[in-house]
């Protein structure tokens, strides 16, 4: 399936948004995601299933003044 | 800090009690380390950072939480590229959502060379995160006026600009720093321009609570003295504000007493 990550469209083999994060190594770091404009709290990411042209956002706190 | 250690002089944002008067911007240090020895030196309290998406390429490449987590650092994350409140609003949100707190400087520039504030997306953020729950710090051009809206919209602290980011000319109005200091219920952060000791000096002595530096730090030749050396500066212009600043006056007036005076008259006598 295809979903739009980070302004990037992607074709991924996951279920959700766990599985999402697991192949890219991110699923214990600090990482807040946005799934159609919908902010996830951790506990979630199991249970929200990716889906067809889902729209995501994944972001972190980075260097800034 | 006051001499004797009769009371702790500190500050209040949002109900967190605060002693340094510098906040510290990580951003453009040139590596960790010397960003990490910065804080240490700095002696700050309050550390600010931005949001950004994940380079899902290289995860850990702009990750900043690891190098300063769990040594009890109040996280005041930015709105930095923002351009309408409702941008702000959403940064807000998704930085509350990363654990660290629900401390939030709005920060919604204008996008030319000045990057200054536009001060209409910035009340309506302001009003909105406050409504939310949000400890909001608004970066704000350094309109007393404007200033005082912000409060009343909720703002917990107003950060006025001395002049534009990263420029290092200090404070461009202090006669306008002045008049927000003297209306302010909530404390007044210097924000932005900040080039050296002195100006961070400046806005203590004129009243304000503190000052945030990120540039002036992390680009000097060696950003670990320059932390020490602002430090050093706040604490300085604080006692100077405390101990209270004689009247400027256009004329002279003698500092050795003319009484008893050797006199050329009597000379010979």
């Amino acid at each position: 399936m295809n979903v739009k990550i980070n302004g990037q469209w992607m074709t991924i083999h996951g279920q959700t948004v766990y599985d999402l994060l697991e192949s890219h190594g991110l699923e214990a770091k600090p990482v807040v995601v946005e799934a159609d404009g919908v902010i996830l709290v951790p506990s979630q990411w199991k249970t929200t299933q990716l889906s067809e042209g889902m729209i995501l956002e994944v972001v972190h706190l980075v260097a800034g003044g | 800090m006051l001499q004797g250690g009769k009371h702790m002089d500190t500050y209040t944002i949002g109900g967190t009690v605060l002693k340094s008067r510098l906040f510290l911007g990580t951003g453009r240090f040139p590596n960790p380390h010397v960003m990490k020895q910065a804080i240490a030196a700095s002696e700050a309290e309050v550390l600010t950072f931005a949001l950004r998406r994940v380079q899902l390429e290289a995860v850990d490449e702009d990750a900043i939480l690891q190098h300063v987590d769990g040594q009890g650092f109040q996280y005041l994350p930015n709105t930095s590229g923002s351009r309408t409140a409702e941008e702000a609003v959403r940064i807000a949100r998704l930085a509350r959502a990363s654990g660290v707190g629900n401390w939030i400087k709005v920060e919604i520039s204008v996008a030319d060379e000045t990057l200054l504030p536009d001060p209409v997306e910035t009340l309506k953020a302001t009003e909105q995160l406050a409504k939310e729950g949000f400890v909001v710090l608004p970066y704000t051009s350094d309109d007393p006026v404007l200033c005082r809206r912000l409060e009343e919209a909720g703002a917990a602290a107003i950060m006025p600009g001395g002049s534009p980011i990263g420029t290092g000319l200090g404070i461009l109005n202090p006669y306008n720093l002045e008049r927000i200091v003297e209306k302010a219920k909530v404390p007044v952060i210097v924000d932005a321009g900040i080039g050296s000791p002195s100006d961070a000096a400046l806005a203590l002595e004129l009243g304000a609570s503190a000052v945030l530096v990120n540039t002036a730090i992390a680009k000097a030749k060696d950003p670990v003295a320059m932390a020490h050396a602002f430090k050093m500066a706040v604490e300085a212009g604080r006692a100077a504000r405390l101990a209270g600043r004689i009247p400027k006056k256009p004329y002279a007036t003698a500092s050795s007493g003319l009484e008893w005076l050797v006199s050329r008259s009597q000379a010979g006598r």
